[in-house]
């Protein structure tokens, strides 16, 4: 339907309203409306489509409290939408990635296993570069609305790939690190002077081996602090300059390496190790890329409450982890069903509280209706979660092409 | 070279098998004992040999030339037993076999001397030039009679021979017989023969064990 | 006559191509699977042309040395140390006073999942670990644990250790077996009376009639070492991590050129473990042909260290059975736990949350979990009986000639699985066969079969074949006969064989992984999932219950067959 056509038919039904008026109405609302009325159309269609549907939601399956929540979402969308979501708990998200090449291999370009999958960085890059996706769909679903796009750019830009809206953002993640206070009285304010609590608490800090996400991560946040111009990490990485520019990085890992845990000949193998050697007090700090992660691990008495959090004072990298559909998903809209439900305010409440997981949400306040924004003020602050001042500046990741390059370096020289 | 049996018997938590028995055995001589199979005659040989199992106990003396031997290891008593099967080793052929019984020597000249011994063993049995022969290839007589040399060359003071002919057809095992009875005499040592089957016997005399009791038969 | 071969022909061909079908279609599918990515081919990841560049790169790669040298070392170590210890075990013990209880302590044993035994071992040894609780603080002076590299150490050690531990059960199940097949203590007793020693004796006699059989064991167990995933993440060295590890982290890298690198690295690892199984085997050669004059070089009657032996044969048997029951009691008591911290010996808050919580998750992966392993042991069993009974009606030479197709039936356990399981992956995705409970049944089958083979054959072969002619002319059919004389006379074995093949059910993840596409969950998925977060507490509840599953089938198998036989002397 044009627009003119709709204008003169309007026109016609409601001769009451003034020319003057009626164009005034159609100027600030009318399209927008009509846009609305399509798309409730077209997401009317997906609910009915989705109903009786049979999600599999592949994600990382390591952590209870994660499982609980979307094991409790799960059980919403069954309620709301008759949609039933399995979880399939995986021990890493390269095995899906793995599992859809094979699909792709074998040339199968529906009804695949996959329905909807937890990712994000390379991963994403991975698979929207060998599509591997389905085709961009985050626009259609109605939450999408109130996520906080304009504040939280890293909903737009994956590890600076585009989203494109192939994924959907769920979670908020800042790298933080967590502290034990009985052990270690002031932590450190930056990368600087981590070394030199080191040297007071020898072997008590350590990161995972590359590649693991964790790992890089902690080398990415330290090249942004020690590199001479921050400028060039927004850039793909020039490999012929490369040996220069991260030289200040490789000097201060070397120094760091015999101060930590192992005298770093062996490394932790994920942050959930980290985790359970921070709680054992062989390490007096570990890293995390949620910054209720202390709060919430308090709570169900996997750390103690001596248990603290800090950030670097210069910021630290922030990112976002989605949900996304693979090219060949059987419950394609199920899968967005559960999706939108995933960025509702109702399961973005529930999954930033420390008590239930504590992932800070992707939402913006004020897109919110009041009741939803004043449930959101009145959430309680976990123990040992910083507030959002303390939190301090987000850094934007590097761009995407330096993984490859840092991770290449990094096993050359501490693991050949 | 003698053996003598002094009260030798047999208990079961504290209970004899069988009484008490005592011989006398000169080099050369050979004693059979006969008697049903479940009679405890294999069990008699296990305890003059020093096989027997945990639960058994032995009582009384066993001299074997000139040694009290009842408190030693089995591999320094120095008796041979020759069983129904014979035990051939698989992974050895047959002058592995033989070789394996004999006493260890130093250089080039203990070397050839085993050799000979083992060819000069076979050509005793009829099967000179069977040194490479696979044990597998052998028929039921000349595994027996390797089995027996294999006993012999070991030098045992005293040879037991554990119903060592049952598992043979009736022609093969008068040969046999004949052959262990004649090296016997040859090597000058004692033996003790248990059998159930009156053929085996060597001559008049024997004892017979019957019900757990010894009884010299002439 | 001309009937006759015929019916031994076809009996031939239908087992040659059930087997072919069964193992070996898969097999080879998965190797090409792999070697096509690995000689750059993966088209669906926009990689179509033949190089040989992913070679170069894995060449070229800085960790790929080491790694593979770390994965040498410890497989080598952990084989051989295995073995040896075992047979020496078995030497030193025989017809002691604890071999009797030796063969009941396996069946538990056995039962222990590798992964499972791996996370209470670390947690057992490390320096936060339960050794050290017991004298922290008081006697060490440690409130926190020393910075000590025991777990996950460079030269893989810890790694080698476990291998070790969990090995030793597998090879002492086997030489058991392998008794079965000559009457070993009747061979000791010729070599006393011919002045041989015990250990002389078993050495000389007793052990290389025994190898036969466990040359098979051996080269499985050397294709495992230098292939294992999960312990070695658990325990192995990570800076760089061994190379079975290392391909798994290729297979999964964001960057599909790593997953090239990872195929090109699976082939070079079949490459190694053909290689080293052919050194295993020229050793041999080389060994039988030089030492063929010691061991007929006459009885050594010194009798030195007869006695400090047997000890050292008592701590080794105290530090494994010690080591695997610590292991399990280290899962359960943290299944049990809310806050555990060091150096507390033991939970400082207990807690039932964890098996509530994960209760209602379990019931699925229970059900899909003994599903798989009764209908892969069952079946494994009807194909082993089978192979078997055509097996005895061969003539020696017969047999002899028809000996490859037992080598095929050994295939899957020689061959590692990351070398084609990715393969296979495509194979079944293609035909539209992936996550369908027949197809995971299927793969379970290929790793269960050889070892319900291995711990059946012997025993199997054994068997007087008179009883069954005998109940055949009584009952006037061969079928009968075998179905009411044969398999209640083998029941035991059978019984027992079974619960192996199921033990290796369970604890099959690569399989499971690749085949289940997330439609089947098991227990052991549900527990590396849970292993690789950081709640010690669930994943012990998983772990807990991948070791119950076989334990509770093991015991059945031993419980069983005496329960039939003391109802039948009742009778």
């Amino acid at each position: 339907m044009s627009f003119t056509s709709l204008v003169l038919s309007s026109s016609k039904l409601n001769k009451k309203y003034s020319f003057k008026q009626l164009l005034v109405v159609s100027i600030f609302s009318i399209s927008s409306i009509v846009n609305a009325a399509q798309e409730d159309l077209a997401w009317q269609e997906t609910l009915n489509k989705a109903k009786n549907q049979t999600v599999y939601f592949n994600a990382w399956g390591g952590s209870e409290v994660i499982n609980e929540y979307i094991r409790w979402a799960a059980a919403q969308v069954k309620q709301q939408y008759q949609v039933t979501v399995k979880l399939v708990k995986v021990a890493d998200a390269g095995n899906v990635v793995s599992k859809l090449l094979a699909e792709k291999s074998a040339g199968r370009t529906s009804k695949g296993s996959v329905d909807l999958m937890w990712i994000n960085g390379e991963n994403f890059k991975a698979m929207k570069d060998n599509a591997l996706l389905e085709k961009a769909y985050t626009q259609m679903l109605p939450n999408y609305a109130l996520v906080d796009t304009e504040n939280k750019p890293s909903t737009l830009y994956d590890f600076t790939t585009p989203v494109d809206n192939l994924e959907a953002p769920w979670g908020m993640a800042q790298l933080v690190f967590m502290y034990d206070m009985q052990r270690l009285t002031t932590p450190p304010t930056d990368i600087q002077t981590l070394l030199s609590t080191l040297s007071e608490v020898k072997g008590r800090f350590s990161y995972p081996a590359l590649p693991n996400f964790h790992g890089t991560s902690f080398v990415k946040q330290a090249l942004i602090e020690l590199i001479a111009d921050k400028e060039l990490l927004s850039k793909p990485v020039v490999m012929d300059d490369f040996a220069k520019t991260t030289e200040p990085l490789w000097q201060y890992l070397d120094k760091l390496h015999p101060l930590m845990w192992r005298s770093g000949r062996s490394f932790p193998k994920n942050s959930g190790q980290m985790k359970k050697l921070l709680n054992d007090g062989e390490l007096f700090i570990s890293l995390t890329f949620n910054p209720n992660d202390a709060s919430n691990a308090i709570a169900n008495d996997e750390l103690p409450a001596s248990i603290k959090t800090y950030v670097h004072k210069g910021g630290t990298l922030g990112n976002t982890h989605f949900v996304a559909i693979p090219f060949n998903a059987s419950a394609s809209a199920g899968a967005k069903v559960f999706a939108n439900f995933l960025m509702s305010p109702q399961a973005q409440l529930r999954k930033a509280d420390p008590s239930v997981w504590g992932d800070p949400t992707v939402l913006a306040m004020d897109k919110l209706t009041t009741a939803d924004r004043e449930k959101f003020a009145q959430l309680k602050l976990g123990p040992a979660t910083l507030t959002t001042s303390e939190l301090g500046n987000v850094l934007l990741e590097p761009h995407s092409s330096w993984v490859r390059a840092i991770e290449d370096e990094w096993q050359a020289r501490y693991a050949k | 070279m003698s053996v003598s049996l002094c009260n030798v018997q047999v208990n079961l938590q504290g209970e004899a098998l069988f009484s008490a028995l005592s011989i006398t055995l000169r080099g050369g001589e050979l004693l059979a004992i006969m008697g049903p199979s479940g009679c405890g005659k294999s069990t008699l040989l296990a305890a003059i040999a020093g096989s027997l199992s945990s639960e058994l106990t032995l009582t009384g003396e066993i001299l074997l030339a000139g040694r009290r031997i009842e408190a030693l290891p089995m591999q320094q008593r120095g008796i041979g037993i020759q069983f129904q099967e014979d035990l051939l080793f698989p992974h050895l052929n047959v002058a592995g076999n033989l070789l394996f019984a004999l006493a260890r020597g130093k250089g080039k000249e203990a070397k050839v001397q085993r050799q000979k011994a083992v060819a000069q063993a076979l050509e005793s049995a009829g099967l000179a030039g069977f040194e490479q022969r696979d044990v597998a290839t052998l028929s039921g007589g000349q595994k027996a009679r390797v089995s027996l040399l294999r006993t012999l060359l070991a030098k045992p003071k005293l040879l037991l021979l554990d119903e060592p002919f049952s598992r043979l057809d009736d022609q093969r095992r008068s040969e046999f017989r004949a052959f262990v009875f004649d090296q016997v005499k040859q090597m000058n040592i004692p033996a003790i023969l248990v059998s159930h089957d009156q053929q085996d016997c060597p001559n008049d005399r024997y004892y017979s064990l019957e019900s757990g009791q010894f009884h010299n038969v002439s | 006559m001309k009937l006759y071969w015929q019916k031994q022909l076809s009996t031939t061909f239908i087992i040659v191509t059930v087997t072919i079908v069964l193992l070996i279609v898969p097999i080879a599918a998965g190797l090409i699977g792999t070697w096509l990515p690995a000689m750059g081919y993966l088209p669906s990841a926009g990689y179509d042309g033949f190089n040989w560049q992913p070679l170069i790169a894995l060449y070229s790669h800085p960790s790929t040395l080491t790694s593979i040298t770390l994965s040498i070392s410890s497989a080598l170590l952990a084989t051989c140390s295995a073995f040896i210890i075992s047979q020496w075990l078995c030497m030193q013990l025989y017809h002691s006073r604890s071999w009797r209880w030796l063969k009941h302590a396996l069946a538990p044993l056995l039962a222990i999942p590798h992964l499972a035994f791996a996370l209470g071992f670390s947690f057992i040894i490390a320096p936060s670990g339960w050794l050290m609780r017991v004298i922290s603080p008081q006697l060490s002076g440690f409130e926190i644990p020393p910075d000590w590299l025991i777990v996950n150490d460079n030269y893989a050690l810890s790694l080698s250790l476990a291998l070790i531990i969990k090995e030793i059960p597998f090879f002492l199940l086997m030489t058991l077996a392998a008794m079965n097949n000559f009457n070993v203590n009747k061979t000791l007793q010729v070599g006393a009376t011919l002045n041989y020693p015990h250990n002389q004796a078993w050495i000389k006699l007793v052990f290389p009639q025994l190898y036969g059989q466990l040359r098979l064991p051996l080269y499985a167990v050397l294709s495992y070492s230098l292939s294992v995933v999960d312990l070695s993440i658990v325990l192995g060295p990570n800076a760089p991590a061994t190379f079975s590890v290392l391909i798994n982290q290729w297979f999964n890298d964001p960057d599909f050129t790593m997953r090239l690198i990872g195929a090109s690295a699976a082939s070079m690892l079949l490459v190694i473990v053909m290689v080293f199984i052919g050194l295993f085997y020229l050793a041999e050669v080389l060994l039988k042909k030089y030492l063929k004059n010691w061991l007929v070089a006459g009885a050594d009657s010194s009798n030195a260290f007869e006695l400090p032996a047997k000890v050292c044969a008592y701590i080794a048997l105290f530090i494994i059975s010690a080591s695997s029951f610590l292991s399990i009691a280290a899962l359960v008591v943290w299944s049990f736990s809310r806050q555990w911290r060091f150096p507390d010996l033991l939970p400082a808050l207990w807690s039932i949350k964890n098996w509530q919580k994960s209760w209602g998750q379990l019931t699925e992966p229970l059900f899909n979990t003994a599903l798989i392993g009764i209908s892969s042991g069952f079946l494994a069993l009807v194909v082993c009986i089978a192979v078997l009974q055509w097996q005895s009606q061969l003539s020696v030479k017969r047999a002899n000639n028809y000996s490859w197709i037992i080598w095929l039936v050994y295939v899957p356990i020689l061959i590692p699985q990351i070398s084609f399981m990715f393969g296979i992956q495509v194979m079944l995705i293609s035909m539209n066969l992936d996550g369908h409970m027949m197809t995971m049944i299927w793969m379970h089958l290929l790793f269960v079969l050889p070892y319900c083979y291995l711990s059946l054959a012997k025993v199997y072969l054994q068997f007087d074949d008179r009883y069954l002619q005998v109940g055949a002319v009584l009952s006037q059919s061969m079928w009968r006969s075998f179905c009411f004389v044969k398999v209640p006379m083998l029941f035991k074995p059978l019984a027992f064989s079974f619960a192996v093949g199921f033990a290796v059910s369970v604890s099959q993840y690569l399989p499971s992984l690749y085949v289940g596409a997330g439609r089947i969950e098991t227990i052991t998925l549900q527990s590396v999932a849970a292993a690789s977060g950081s709640d010690n507490r669930i994943s012990a509840v998983f772990g807990f219950w991948q070791f119950v599953l076989p334990l509770i089938v093991y015991f059945a198998a031993l419980a069983i067959p005496q329960l039939c036989f003391i109802r039948r002397r009742g009778l």
